[in-house]
């Protein structure tokens, strides 16, 4: 077996994951050409926070897509509105957005950049039930591993979004995936990763491409 | 037992790579760079009618962070630095940078802003998956001919998640986000503090 058929084994292989997408929405929203949405994640949470990671995969999934209308992406909304969106003064209730637009400067901006819509992501990735050994040595004549470790992931997150006209939540997506990694070892570690970050990732922006599509 | 002959046979093309990732991970264990920005965007305020003189004591300007324990060392005078300066272009009409805190009658106030304690705690401490920063700061203000008038304590806080990777870059990124909460604060409630002209009532009156 070649070097390169071990690397091959590792880049394709991986674990089988499970996932769902639900969608609660009271209201679909209603989309021009020049509106434009922006992609949040909730910071508020003291222990539940979605990854940078998983921001981003999810605004390059809708970026790229090309059938949403203009994505704005977090660090640079945060930054022409900042510090309005900052932990500290971001609105934690849709009814609060009304109160930030009373404030001219901020209402300005917004206009500016055409916002209509909030996505705001909360949630988070685990790794549970950790299980097995593994025995690895190094040495100048070479090293090697031997054992399994597996363990679960799952993968829960949400995106609500708000209407800033409004002020009003039009509803909830949720993604949820599940899967067990293993690593099994008899001299080269093999990791067979299952993807429920990217799995969540990616059927939370299906959903959000046909729910954020311009009418 | 033929695979682990097999992969047991590939060993020696992979010494390299064992070596470099061992390596990798002694460096990365040793590391102890923590990276703060000192790039703030302009506050969206409406300034306040004050000429302001803005004191920042040299101490404020060179504070380093260092902290043998956990092994970092960094630099945090001139990103506070930047940001203070940039809060206050945005929330006064004027504000300049003045060498000490009295003397100049043109001036409305003297602030003179004061970190009293920069701390974190690791994910270990919190039992979370965050680092967390807070920084607390002390406004002092003082009448344009050099009298203590009253101060305005207050905390900000950052937090951010752990990196496998680089568990410092974390606890910069962390630092960064706990120097724009103390923005999120100056623009709003020490903004209010100086429309109702609270200064004076507060404990700090000399």
């Amino acid at each position: 077996m070649s070097r390169l058929t071990v690397v091959a084994m590792c880049l394709v292989l991986s674990a089988c994951v499970t996932s769902r997408v639900e969608e609660f929405m009271a209201e679909r929203p209603v989309l021009s050409d020049t509106d434009s949405v922006v992609i949040l994640t909730n910071r508020q949470d003291a222990v539940v926070e979605a990854e940078k990671s998983f921001s981003e995969c999810l605004y390059n999934e809708l970026e790229g897509s090309g059938r949403v209308v203009n994505i704005i992406s977090e660090t640079r909304f945060k930054d022409e509105m900042f510090p309005w969106f900052e932990p500290r003064l971001a609105p934690s209730r849709p009814e609060l957005v009304g109160q930030l637009l009373e404030n001219d400067r901020v209402a300005r901006r917004v206009d500016e950049l055409n916002v209509r819509y909030l996505v705001w992501v909360h949630g988070e990735s685990e790794a549970l039930n950790k299980q097995g050994m593994m025995t690895c040595t190094l040495s100048p004549a070479g090293g090697g591993c031997l054992g399994v470790l597996s363990w679960d992931n799952a993968s829960d997150y949400e995106a609500s979004i708000w209407d800033m006209q409004s002020s009003e939540s039009l509803g909830v997506i949720s993604a949820e995936a599940t899967g067990t990694s293993v690593i099994p070892a008899i001299g080269v570690p093999i990791p067979l990763i299952a993807r429920t970050k990217t799995a969540s990732c990616k059927g939370l922006a299906d959903q959000l491409r046909l729910v954020l599509s311009a009418s | 037992m033929l695979i682990a002959v097999r992969m047991m046979n590939l060993a020696p093309a992979f010494r390299p790579a064992v070596v470099g990732i061992a390596a990798l991970f002694t460096l990365i264990g040793c590391s102890g760079t923590v990276t703060v920005t000192d790039q703030f965007p302009d506050p969206l305020v409406e300034p306040l009618p004050l000429r302001v003189g803005l004191f920042m004591s040299p101490e404020f300007r060179g504070y380093v962070h260092e902290d043998d324990d956990v092994g970092v060392k960094f630099e945090l005078g001139s990103k506070q630095s930047a940001l203070y300066r940039t809060v206050f272009d945005s929330l006064f009409l004027q504000a300049i940078e003045v060498s000490g805190h009295g003397g100049d009658a043109d001036l409305d106030l003297v602030i003179e802003p004061v970190l009293e304690e920069y701390a974190f705690l690791s994910p270990a401490e919190t039992a979370t998956n965050f680092y967390a920063v807070s920084l607390k700061y002390q406004m002092r203000l003082y009448s344009g001919d050099g009298e203590l008038i009253g101060y305005w304590p207050f905390v900000a806080y950052g937090k951010n998640r752990t990196q496998m990777i680089n568990k410092f870059e974390s606890l910069g990124d962390a630092t960064s986000l706990a120097l724009r909460d103390a923005a999120a604060a100056l623009v709003t409630q020490f903004r209010d503090v100086l429309v109702s002209r609270q200064w004076d009532q507060l404990e700090g009156r000399s």
